[in-house]
């Protein structure tokens, strides 16, 4: 035998034992995502199961195993410092909840204690020549140019969703962090007639994301799970039309806190629900 | 050129392979798998035995017509309370003991004692486990010569007289013998009835009251928040603690949250933990009692000084689980602290609210506060409830206690009169500041 071939089968040989190593070694890291992930042919049952209690999944469900951490955040006070700027403050204005209000051009400002911002349009901003009602997003347009041009806008703001009732429309933005929605940091746009009438700000300010504290969050199908299971059985049908992962918890009047990771499901009337990815509980507060 | 990639790649993997079982052989570990095997059950103290946990609210020694109150941590109280509750343990049925003929005319009331919270009897208890469940209020001991008797007075049943055996009784008589009065220690009577104490003024006694009449002066105390192991505490109340998030509040406090129940810690701690949906049968009252008693033991801790005060079954109704409620207040050199330093506990099966706000002294160079006798004391409490009533009002307790203020205990009357409660300072007999009625 010569030693070309020699090292021909000793280099099988110990592939062979590496390979056995390493799935010995590391078989449950290369198993455990596939575990973690939803089949489709889970997620169609889930699907039915769902459906018999009467919800209706409209929306792209993702169903991947993720890795997620707590994202610690405190009141943003930027929007407040920027805005203020252009008003001036009402005398004796301040509310005994200590609320406080300022005056500006065509405005009027109330800032809550805990950093919300009030911001009423007197009167109001027309955005369309046309009464009638704009299409969705020719108005979300709209609202970005006014609140660009005013510099209203923070960086971190992205559209939503859209919520109607008679003249009465919002349009609902979320804020971002590192492109994961905050969705406990929000821009409200309160318009009647394509008149855009108030503005509704808060905002938070993340602290950078800590290393190695990611564990394993619930895959959306199974928060979806635990939704119909907490909301119970619907005797009309409720249509979730979008199923997305992001932050989000209560607002706090505190100097700083943590907020988890939830999957947000957005109802067809606009109303959301939050559950904790961690451990598939629903967030108080659901709806902003 | 290709023989010497064949050899460059069979070292490589030689070298793999060496690494690999290296690996297996000194044990791999994924940080996952330490932080399942890492959990260990996370308390501050095993749960206090039964006869730790209830102690009588008063024990009061008569010794040649003169009655003196024995307080609670004093030598005399633990020395009364240990030989009467080992008695109770080991009589287990008390209808061997009972004596028909009654108690003989020559005999002298010698001890007295009141629980409150009421001592558990029975097969679950540890006191008189022959007996039926049942729950004594108070103990009276009596003697002649060197036979003592012992009267029960368990709650919905007739008082029961005992009559001890020669060797218990020769040892309740050699201690009642022993005992050297202290001045500090007397008190006296107020009898049931009509009580004058001013040409205008009445009140009325429901039942006899000792109360104490020869503290001429008391320490001051300076108190520091007591210190627990903030880690250790919140392994105490959550299982996992990578789903535990944290709130800074403005004023520094911090709360911890799983989004089920929430833990703040500030000035002292609150715990909560709603849980609406708990069903099944209510504990028993011993077994409450062990519960209570488990919780703050594992929960912060049960300090020597620290007594349980009230303890009591909670009505069930449409927004209330029932259950059971508990309170604990501490005693420095056997004198109750009142004010805002307390131990609240509300649990069925589990917990589900905790208060916890409890000060250690520092020194006791506060220095000394006169103290005004009881009846003048009771006269600037009468002025100061002024009622538009004609009935005389009902004095219900009086004693000596400390009321916490600021960071310190100052000396207070506590008189609970016609179902309200009064704090007066011993010196001034005006309530302390921050007090409210």
């Amino acid at each position: 035998m010569n030693l070309s071939r020699a090292k021909t089968i000793l280099i099988y040989a110990f592939l062979g034992l590496n390979l056995f190593l390493c799935f010995f070694l590391f078989g449950d890291l290369f198993k455990k995502p596939l575990q973690m992930r939803v089949s489709h042919k889970q997620w169609h049952q889930i699907k039915e199961q769902i459906g018999e209690s009467g919800y209706l999944v409209a929306a792209r469900v993702d169903r991947a195993a993720r890795k997620s951490a707590f994202l610690t955040v405190s009141p943003s006070d930027d929007p407040e410092r920027a805005i203020r700027s252009r008003f001036e403050m009402i005398p004796g204005s301040s509310a005994p909840d200590g609320s406080l209000y300022f005056r500006g051009e065509e405005a009027r400002l109330k800032v809550l204690p805990g950093g919300l911002l009030q911001l009423e349009l007197t009167p109001g901003k027309p955005l369309s020549k046309e009464v009638a009602a704009v299409d969705e997003k020719a108005m979300a347009a709209l609202v970005e140019r006014y609140l660009k041009e005013n510099k209203l806008v923070p960086a971190e703001i992205r559209y939503d969703h859209m919520t109607a009732s008679g003249s009465k429309t919002v349009l609902h933005y979320r804020q971002t962090v590192g492109g994961a929605s905050l969705f406990s940091g929000y821009l409200d746009a309160i318009l009647e007639n394509n008149t855009l009438m108030a503005l509704e700000i808060y905002l938070l300010e993340p602290e950078p994301r800590a290393r190695g504290r990611e564990m394993e969050i619930i895959p959306a199908a199974r928060a979806l799970l635990r939704l119909v299971e907490i909301l119970g059985p619907s005797s009309s049908p409720k249509r979730i039309i979008r199923v997305d992962p992001g932050f989000y918890s209560r607002q706090y009047d505190a100097e700083k806190w943590e907020v988890p990771p939830v999957w947000r499901f957005l109802f067809d009337n606009g109303d959301s629900c939050f559950i904790n990815a961690f451990t598939g509980n629903l967030e108080p507060e659901t709806s902003n | 050129m290709k023989e010497r990639a064949k050899s460059v790649l069979l070292c490589l993997l030689v070298l793999c392979s060496l690494i690999l079982t290296g690996q297996l052989w000194f044990g791999r570990h994924s940080e996952e798998t330490m932080a399942e095997d890492s959990y260990e059950p996370a308390f501050f103290e095993e749960t206090r035995p039964l006869e730790q946990m209830i102690l009588p609210r008063r024990i009061y020694v008569f010794q040649e017509g003169r009655c003196y109150q024995a307080r609670r941590g004093g030598p005399i109280f633990n020395l009364f309370w240990g030989e009467l509750s080992g008695m109770l343990q080991e009589i287990g049925g008390p209808e061997y003991y009972h004596d028909k003929e009654g108690l003989p005319p020559e005999a002298e009331l010698f001890l007295s004692l009141r629980f409150e919270p009421l001592l558990p009897l029975g097969p679950e208890s540890i006191w008189l486990k022959d007996e039926h469940n049942g729950k004594l209020a108070g103990i009276q001991a009596w003697r002649f010569g060197e036979r003592c008797w012992i009267e029960l007075e368990e709650i919905g049943s007739e008082v029961r007289l005992l009559l001890l055996p020669p060797g218990w009784g020769e040892k309740l008589a050699e201690f009642h013998d022993r005992f050297t009065p202290q001045p500090a220690q007397a008190c006296e009577l107020l009898p049931e009835g009509m009580w004058k104490l001013t040409a205008e003024v009445t009140v009325s006694i429901d039942t006899p009251l000792y109360v104490p009449t020869a503290v001429r002066s008391m320490d001051q105390l300076s108190l520091k928040p007591e210190s627990l192991d903030r880690e250790l505490l919140l392994n105490t109340f959550f299982i996992d603690r990578h789903l535990v998030r944290e709130i800074k509040e403005k004023d520094g406090s911090l709360i911890y949250t799983d989004g089920e129940q929430g833990l703040r810690l500030g000035s002292g701690l609150e715990y909560s933990h709603p849980r609406p949906g708990q069903k099944g049968t209510v504990p028993t009252y011993t077994a409450a009692l062990l519960k209570a008693g488990k919780e703050i033991s594992y929960h912060g801790g049960w300090p020597d000084n620290l007594y349980l005060e009230d303890f009591y079954e909670q009505e069930q109704g449409k927004d209330a689980p029932g259950g059971y409620g508990a309170r604990w207040r501490s005693y420095h050199s056997g004198f109750p602290l009142m004010g805002d330093s307390a131990v609240e506990m509300d649990y069925y099966h589990s917990l589900q609210s905790y208060r916890r706000n409890l000060y250690e002294p520092v020194d006791q160079s506060g220095g000394r506060m006169k103290v005004r006798g009881y009846r003048q004391a009771l006269k600037a409490a009468l002025l100061i409830l002024e009622t538009e009533e004609t009935a005389p009002l009902t004095l219900e307790e009086m004693d000596l206690g400390y009321y916490f203020t600021g960071s310190k205990a100052i000396p207070v009357w506590i008189i609970r009169l016609g179902g309200r409660e009064l704090l007066l300072k011993t010196d001034e007999l005006i309530p302390p500041e921050g007090w409210e009625q």
